[in-house]
């Protein structure tokens, strides 16, 4: 067995051309597998490398698009872009990212948890620009500037930052824009990368595919370094497209006017709107926020004081927050009862207020002593619950509710601006049974929701469209702050009030009567100061337990051709005749703006509303003498419950 | 192919013109770059004058008699030694030790090393009555190569060490070992390859037994091939800990290039991108975009070749590998035709080395193997190793001249 191991003479030529034949299979298989190799690399795999080669070598950078300005109805803008500066690290891998990071977060003053969030971006999204700033600084500009080799990857562009000019006047309206939430990204990748601001409330949010454009993209080629080296291709360059500019039906005057003569430090919103089409006119929440801290980088604490303040300052209460109408409900009460037939203008109820009605053993109580016998106009002029009470009896709980419902009280308006909430009304008596179990409620339920209380609540914007279907011809429009391409008097129909002219007569002469009948419970509060247009409305008083009352006022103007009706919500605002003057001259302003002529100062005083078709009102312009000291009575609250 | 008859071996000389004329032309191509912090370069015409040099030294050192060099070989490979001890013991900074200065002279010793290993292993191999039949007979030439081996990893300089295996492993396969002790000798190896997963490397143990027990070499042979493989099995894992970080990245990394693509695995992974993205054709002369960009990391040296397969494709990468082929196997045809055993012996060891070269560096640059630092012969900038090279194609030259000069 040692043969296994004898070595051959080692350099006879025989063995000498064998081995070389060995070592030339050898030599062969070696490179036959290089061969191969190279074969399942550049033949095999080519176009999986040489899409790696052009993405090692190209970079896209984006070009943002300017968004489009928003103007209100007369064209002032409302929003429009500045010249701003952004920078943003496009790295190639996360290692560049972090070194570039470590050189500019200083330079830029970020502190360290923002830092650690971008460079996270940064892996989530490799191969995207990581946004460190909106809105560069002169002087953070100049530095990144200076120090830009040891940079990589630092990419600075003139990127427009959204400005409002009117900034908390006009926050609810517009909204804002925000960098875009991975939640939003994850679902819409295509169109936004990270960093990119997106409408995040308001306007900006409802039509922000309209107002966003196209980006652009400029293609790079870069060294191995991520340093730019000249453009890539012939469409290097893919020019970004600006934003559509939007028109509003917003009036600019007014949302001033109503931002600043809001009481201070009250919570509420007011919301106007043009009865003939469904316009948004002016709708303002207090209290409010300014929309431009959000266009730049916001700051943590920022951020916290506005999106934690307990005030809710983002919260757009004329479309978000729903409150008991209270009396302003009275309308609808009414209109249904005329609806159903259960009453005529002249009906008188069986029991005349003397501060309240009786019903079983419980006292619902009136929020004056005594109305006595009414008929159902004077009883809206008056605001009487006793009246109200035996209303909603007659009519009885499946008829109220059913028609209620019916009419919209449960829906949303259809407003064009996002987040807007439902109106709250039971659906029929089944609907208590569901809430407080079979038994759990009385018949009771039905008074309270007679005069808008109990389980009635609905946002201002939606007391505002009733209102405007009762003065034209019963149709409940969309509301809409932006204006339609075409004619001003499109308008879309979401529902009509089965009410015929008369029964829209009678109640618009009662609430012509409200603001002008010396009886009337806006009367004295309205006439405080001149008034220059003829008006009417309703007044409401929403109750909570403690907490001051809410004062509701629902407006509206010029009694004949009616063009805005205002409805208002002061929270804790005690009465609505207390806040009345507040939507009185928002309406005063509107009109005047118009053109739209000024009433007589010279004009007999007369305050009685008259009873047929058209109301056969005439105005006073200014109040009697006698009327100022009943405005001390007659101007306190209506709707009391307990 | 008309083989040269005469004391001129003109393939052998032709296809080391037409390989340097290919490689100063990819280096000039190298040397085109528009980014990554690097200016264009001119590194071609530096090359120019070290061919020429080279070019010069081998019409002098190709009439140096072959007696001579084996008289040389003990001095030359001693010298070697003392060379790689002075690099170690200078030093190298911060990264690897590999290179002596003297002035404004840089040396790599570890190039000269390889030419003395090969002198001195092709000396002992054909000294007079040596036998080898058995592990006792290979002690001596597995030494000579061992200590500069160890000492080139000591550097570290992993791929040297490579090349000294080579060298050793062709040159007693060329003296005549008997097939069974080479593979018995180098069992260890694969030992150490299947140590990483038992199952594989149990299968093995199973199947040596069965050969030693079939074949029955002598005991010494028995006693070294099961202890040495055993050893490995369990040795392996303390051996890789002693391993240098970056050692292992580059091993871990050549595994899975993906893994690390900024750290070690990078540069792999780039000089694949750029082979792959030659596809057949090649993106054309001078118009590497991964090469221009500075993606390419040493296109000038070690991955001279990725530039040669992003340019010219496939078709460049087979014709640039038919070259090199056509070398060694000059090469061989020089070892074979000589009737002089030293010379012979000589001939094979330096076709081991440009083979071994050649297969490391350019299965590296498509990512086969890791970077271990081999540079192309001829192809590769640098002076260093140019040199050696026309220092071994001198011996060549040498070996050709006095083939028929039979000395036994």
């Amino acid at each position: 067995m040692r043969s296994f191991l004898r070595s051959a003479p080692p350099f006879d030529a025989i063995s000498r051309n064998h081995r070389a034949r060995v070592a030339r299979g050898v030599l062969a298989a070696l490179l036959g597998v290089l061969v191969l190799a190279f074969f399942r690399v550049q033949i095999l795999q080519h176009r999986d490398y040489l899409a790696r080669a052009v993405s090692n070598k190209v970079r896209v950078v984006p070009l943002s698009a300017p968004r489009g300005f928003v103007y209100d109805r007369d064209g002032e803008i409302l929003a429009e872009n500045l010249p701003a500066y952004s920078a943003s690290l496009l790295a190639s891998g996360p290692e560049e990212l972090e070194r570039s990071m470590r050189v500019a977060a200083p330079l830029l003053g970020l502190p360290d948890d923002e830092v650690r969030e971008l460079l996270r971006q940064g892996r989530v999204a490799p191969g995207q620009p990581v946004l460190l700033d909106h809105d560069l600084s002169f002087d953070a500009l100049s530095s990144l500037e200076e120090r830009r080799s040891e940079i990589p990857g630092l990419l600075i562009q003139s990127k427009p930052k959204r400005v409002y000019p009117w900034g908390g006047e006009t926050a609810h309206v517009l909204g804002y824009v925000g960098q875009i939430s991975e939640a939003e990204l994850a679902s819409s990748r295509d169109v936004y990368a990270p960093g990119d601001l997106i409408g995040q409330a308001g306007v900006e949010r409802a039509y922000e595919a309209s107002l966003r454009g196209r980006k652009g993209a400029e293609y790079r080629e870069v060294d191995a370094l991520g340093r730019g080296v000249g453009p890539f291709g012939e469409d290097a360059f893919q020019a970004p497209e600006r934003g559509r500019d939007l028109r509003l039906t917003i009036d600019l005057d007014l949302q001033r006017v109503a931002a600043t003569e809001f009481p201070d430090s009250m919570k509420g919103a007011i919301v106007g709107i043009d009865p003939r089409n469904g316009d948004v006119l002016v709708l303002y929440s207090s209290p409010s926020f300014d929309p431009n801290l959000f266009s730049g980088r916001i700051s943590r604490t920022t951020w916290h004081d506005v999106v934690e303040n307990p005030e809710r300052p983002l919260y757009n209460r004329a479309a978000q927050s729903r409150y008991p109408p209270g009396s302003t409900f009275k309308l609808a009460v009414a209109a249904m009862a005329l609806a159903s037939g259960e009453a005529a203008p002249d009906t008188h109820m069986d029991v005349p207020c003397r501060g309240g009605y009786q019903y079983g053993r419980r006292w619902f109580g009136c929020w004056r002593s005594g109305h006595g016998s009414l008929d159902l106009v004077q009883a809206l002029i008056q605001s009487c619950d006793g009246y109200f009470y035996q209303l909603g009896l007659r009519l009885g709980l499946e008829d109220f509710t059913r028609r209620a419902t019916e009419w919209g009280f449960a829906d949303v308006t259809g407003f064009d601006l996002p987040g807007e909430r439902p109106g709250v009304v039971p659906s029929s008596a089944a609907w208590y049974d569901e809430r407080y179990g079979r038994g759990g409620w009385g018949p009771g339920v039905l008074l309270n929701l007679s005069i808008g209380q109990g389980e009635v609540s609905q946002t201002p914007l939606k007391m505002a469209q009733f209102y405007a279907a009762l003065l034209n011809g019963g149709y409940l429009l969309e509301p809409r702050v932006l204006r339609p391409e075409g004619s001003a008097a499109a308008r879309t129909v979401v529902g009509r009030l089965p009410l015929d002219d008369d029964d829209l007569a009678v109640l618009r002469g009662a609430m012509a009567g409200v603001v002008n009948d010396a009886r009337g419970t806006a009367y004295g509060a309205m006439r405080r100061t001149p008034l220059l247009h003829a008006m009417g409305g309703k007044t409401g008083t929403a109750q909570f337990s403690g907490e001051e009352d809410y004062g509701w006022f629902l407006g509206y103007a010029p009694l004949e051709d009616p063009r805005i009706v205002v409805a208002l919500v002061v929270e804790e605002g005690e009465h609505g005749s207390t806040v009345a003057p507040l939507a009185k001259r928002v309406m005063e302003t509107y009109l005047q703006e118009e053109g739209i002529g000024r009433l007589e100062l010279t004009s007999a005083p007369e305050g009685v509303p008259g009873r047929g078709p058209g109301g056969g009102l005439r105005l006073a312009a200014n109040p009697r003498p006698a009327a100022d000291g009943a405005a001390a009575v007659g101007v306190t609250a209506d709707g009391a419950l307990r | 192919m008309r083989r040269p008859n005469g004391s001129v071996n003109t393939v052998l000389l032709g296809l080391v013109a037409l390989l340097l004329a290919t490689g100063i032309a990819f280096i000039y191509s190298a040397d085109q770059v528009t980014g990554g912090g690097r200016l264009p370069s001119e590194h071609w015409r530096l090359q120019v004058f070290w061919a020429l040099l080279g070019a010069g030294m081998l019409a002098v050192a190709a009439r140096v008699p072959l007696r001579i060099l084996e008289n040389l070989a003990l001095p030359a490979y001693a010298g070697s030694i003392a060379l790689l001890v002075a690099t170690l013991a200078m030093g190298g900074g911060d990264g690897p030790a590999r290179w002596i200065r003297f002035g404004g002279f840089q040396l790599q010793p570890s190039e000269l090393a390889k030419l003395g290993v090969v002198l001195f292993l092709a000396k002992v191999l054909t000294a007079r009555g040596r036998t080898l039949d058995s592990l006792r007979d290979l002690l001596l030439p597995c030494a000579a190569a061992a200590i500069p081996a160890a000492l080139v990893v000591l550097q570290p300089n992993l791929g040297t060490a490579i090349v000294f295996g080579a060298i050793l492993t062709g040159m007693l396969f060329w003296a005549g070992t008997p097939p069974l002790l080479l593979f018995l000798l180098l069992s260890p190896l694969v030992s150490l390859l299947l140590s990483f997963s038992f199952a594989l490397w149990s299968t093995f143990i199973v199947a040596l037994g069965a050969l030693l027990y079939a074949t029955k070499p002598g005991r010494a042979e028995t006693v070294y091939a099961a202890g040495m493989n055993l050893a490995m099995g369990v040795v392996t894992l303390p051996l890789w800990n002693s391993l240098e970080d970056y050692q292992k990245q580059r091993i871990l990394v050549f595994l899975n290039p993906e893994s690390d693509p900024r750290g070690a695995g990078w540069h792999l992974l780039q000089s694949q991108v750029a082979v792959g993205s030659g596809g057949l054709t090649g993106q054309g002369f001078l118009d590497g975009s991964q090469k221009r960009l500075a993606f390419l990391p040493e296109q000038h040296t070690d991955f001279i070749f990725s530039v040669v397969a992003e340019e010219m494709g496939f078709i460049g990468v087979i014709l640039a590998l038919a070259l090199f082929a056509a070398f060694v196997h000059e090469s061989v045809r020089v070892a074979q035709s000589s009737t002089d055993p030293f010379g012979s012996s000589v001939a094979f060891g330096i076709a081991t080395v440009f083979t071994t070269h050649v297969v490391v560096n350019v299965a590296m640059t498509v990512g086969m193997m890791p970077i271990t630092g081999l540079p192309l012969p001829f192809f590769s900038y640098g002076g260093s190793f140019l040199l050696a090279c026309f220092l071994a194609v001198a011996v060549l030259q040498r070996v050709w001249t006095e083939r028929f000069a039979r000395r036994i």
